[in-house]
């Protein structure tokens, strides 16, 4: 009855003409940024951040959702299509995708990519419902111990599977860290390392160091190479699969959409993971496992159906116990508080609207998409025409635009043209940018945890083994700092982690 | 000589002592009250840790065999840091120029320099881009861009 209620009241807010337009147009951005390679939800999202802030928490966040999945059902066409991801997590696809475009299969490949991200957005989406009440209810019982804790062991599953080693991405979470100190104390009101810079005062900006990690550096990236990309000549026909097509991908989504699924609530697991995941099982269940690679559809069905449950997912930590468990959602951290709200388990509760209606938006937004990517498909295959030479300026001006309207500032340029700097050399040395990105969203709050744990006890330090749920959370981030140390463990975690591109 | 893991661990080595170094005179506090010095302490000591840890692995590598590979050979570095430097310069006349004249000015170089475009390629480019995403964001969002001299 309660679940009912709470529909009742998504479908309410969902509904409303602005939550409608406003959720169409989150999802066609998406579409656009999934489609476009060089343009990443991540930096999609920051760079129309401050342009949300005239709009209610509610449409944002809805808009800010709809660039999120909208850009996974997009990215799946630039693998297909080119053999390019449009972002990281539709790389699986590139595989079979393309194998399939080569035979002039490139219509059902992008017909049950998008009817497999369709079901697995909608399985995952009832899951939310299920899960994120209860969950927002035990994570009431949260003190400054448990969140440090789980903070902690957030970070450390975040760079279990980082590119480079877990050495390297742990030491851009403590960087991370330390950049989020920058600013105003918030316990004692003294400034740190601000350099008397003012726009430091409240603390170095996300969405410059977004900008400037995820979308400068991209484009600098991309410029050092050759810019010569050219889309699979092909004539895009049957995008309704065949009864054969249903019959061979139908379980591949069932599967990928229950491994999306739990592999999202986990920090660090996202889209990309769930991919991996995803292929690995449909190989291994296949009875031609030969045919990976070749143009089998279970090899596009599972990893996309997959990729969609898990951005849904990733909602659910966010929004219960406020821990992003990827870049993206660090940004709808951000986003959320920029907008006078606080993610965790309160929100649920203070804000029923916000939660039930971006659930239900979700669902509508999956059906927009629908609409949006089969018959569109030209359309999209066109805008991958547009050479890159030439839209390079504009994602760069679009980072200028999103970094200075935040306080009016050229400072938050120059910050932004700095980590874009930082983001380039990193590329370059194998660091990783995400786990930097989450721990200074973080950092304040595991600061405050920290300090109030301490501060509680009288520096008693067992606080945070003497509390269940702490000690449970802590014994997960030493095991996972411990296990790459097994050679067997490292040997698999290098495979995967040298597998998957950032 | 050290190879790319080595090298990038002693530099980030040498940022978490300074971090660890520039922390102290806000008080670290004890851990009955930690001050406001306290966490970028920690997390000085965590860098300077990790990448010991780094450089160790790096060493490691390199008894491997694993060498110092210039991450900018076979790349045509120059074109990410022309256009490093023409952001720069825009950051810097963004605002006594405005943002349609600087735009404009960005764009054209951009398009121009960087993989030459045609000059009717550049000029079409750099008076929509900047007209265009003036009218988006400045007229329909509402986003306050700088105006400049000219007021625009």
């Amino acid at each position: 009855m309660e679940y009912i209620a709470n529909l009742w009241l998504g479908f309410s807010v969902a509904l409303q003409p602005a939550s409608l337009f406003f959720c169409f147009i989150g999802v066609l951005i998406g579409t656009l940024v999934g489609v476009l390679p060089g343009l990443g939800p991540v930096a999609a999202i920051s760079l129309l951040l401050p342009a949300t802030l005239a709009l209610t928490p509610v449409n944002a966040i809805i808009m800010l959702a709809g660039i999120y999945y909208g850009a996974m059902y997009g990215g799946s066409t630039t693998s297909i299509l080119l053999n390019i991801p449009g972002e990281a997590a539709s790389v699986i696809t590139c595989l079979d995708g393309y194998q399939m475009a080569r035979k002039g299969r490139a219509g059902p490949a992008l017909g049950i990519a998008a009817f497999g991200s369709f079901i697995a957005g909608t399985v995952a989406i009832v899951g939310m419902m299920l899960i994120a009440p209860p969950l927002a209810r035990m994570a009431l019982a949260f003190g400054p111990p448990e969140y440090f804790s789980l903070i902690l062991c957030g970070l450390t599953l975040v760079t279990f599977l980082a590119k480079g080693g877990m050495g390297k991405a742990l030491l851009m979470a403590a960087v991370g860290l330390f950049l989020g100190c920058i600013g105003m104390d918030s316990l004692m009101g003294s400034t740190r390392f601000t350099m008397d810079i003012a726009e430091l005062t409240d603390g170095i900006g996300m969405v410059p160091v977004i900008m400037g990690l995820f979308g400068v550096a991209e484009v600098l990236r991309n410029l050092e190479q050759s810019m010569e990309r050219s889309v699979f000549e092909t004539k895009i026909k049957h995008i309704m699969p065949t009864l054969q097509d249903w019959k061979d991908s139908i379980f591949p989504i069932i599967r990928g959409s229950v491994i999306g699924f739990f592999i999202g609530v986990l920090p660090g697991g996202g889209g990309l993971l769930s991919t991996f995941t995803s292929y690995a099982v449909e190989k291994k269940v296949s009875r031609h496992p030969e045919t990976f690679g070749e143009g089998a559809i279970q090899g596009v069905a599972g990893p996309e159906s997959a990729n969609n449950a898990a951005s849904t997912a990733t909602f659910i930590p966010l929004l219960t116990l406020g821990i992003p468990p990827n870049a993206t959602m660090a940004i709808m951290f951000g986003a959320l508080m920029m907008y006078g709200l606080h993610p965790g388990p309160l929100l649920l509760k203070e804000h029923p609207d916000m939660f039930w209606g971006l659930i239900v938006s979700m669902y509508i937004g999956n059906l927009m998409l629908l609409v949006l990517n089969l018959p569109l498909i030209g359309l999209w295959v066109k805008i991958l025409k547009v050479p890159y030479p030439i839209l390079f300026p504009l994602i760069l001006i679009f980072c200028v635009i999103g970094s200075y309207s935040l306080n009016n500032s050229v400072m938050e340029v120059l910050i932004m043209i700095f980590f874009g700097f930082v983001g380039y050399m990193l590329k370059k040395f194998d660091y990783e940018a995400a786990p930097l990105i989450l721990s200074l969203v973080l950092g304040p709050r595991l600061e405050s945890s920290l300090r109030r744990s301490l501060l509680m006890q009288q520096g008693d330090l067992t606080i945070f083994l003497t509390r269940p749920i702490s000690a449970v959370f802590l014994v997960i981030a030493v095991i996972l700092i411990f296990l790459p140390l097994l050679p067997k463990i490292r040997k698999k975690v290098q495979t995967v982690a040298e597998e998957t591109p950032t | 000589m050290m190879n790319n893991e080595q090298i990038s661990s002693a530099i980030w080595f040498a940022i978490g002592l300074m971090i660890l170094f520039y922390s102290l005179p806000y008080g670290i506090g004890g851990i009955r009250s930690p001050g406001t010095g306290f966490l970028p302490f920690l997390t000085g000591v965590a860098i300077c840790v990790l990448a010991s840890t780094v450089f160790i692995t790096g060493t490691r590598s390199r008894r491997r065999g694993v060498k110092w590979i210039n991450p900018f050979a076979k790349v045509m570095w120059s074109k990410p840091l022309t256009a490093l430097a023409a952001l720069l310069v825009y950051a810097f006349i963004l605002n006594p120029v405005g943002f349609i004249p600087s735009t404009a000015l960005l764009v054209g170089f951009l398009l121009r320099v960087i993989q030459p475009q045609s000059w009717l390629v550049v000029l079409l480019g750099a008076i929509l881009t900047s007209l265009v995403t003036y009218l988006v964001f400045q007229v329909w969002l509402g986003t306050q861009l700088p105006a400049g001299l000219l007021g625009f």
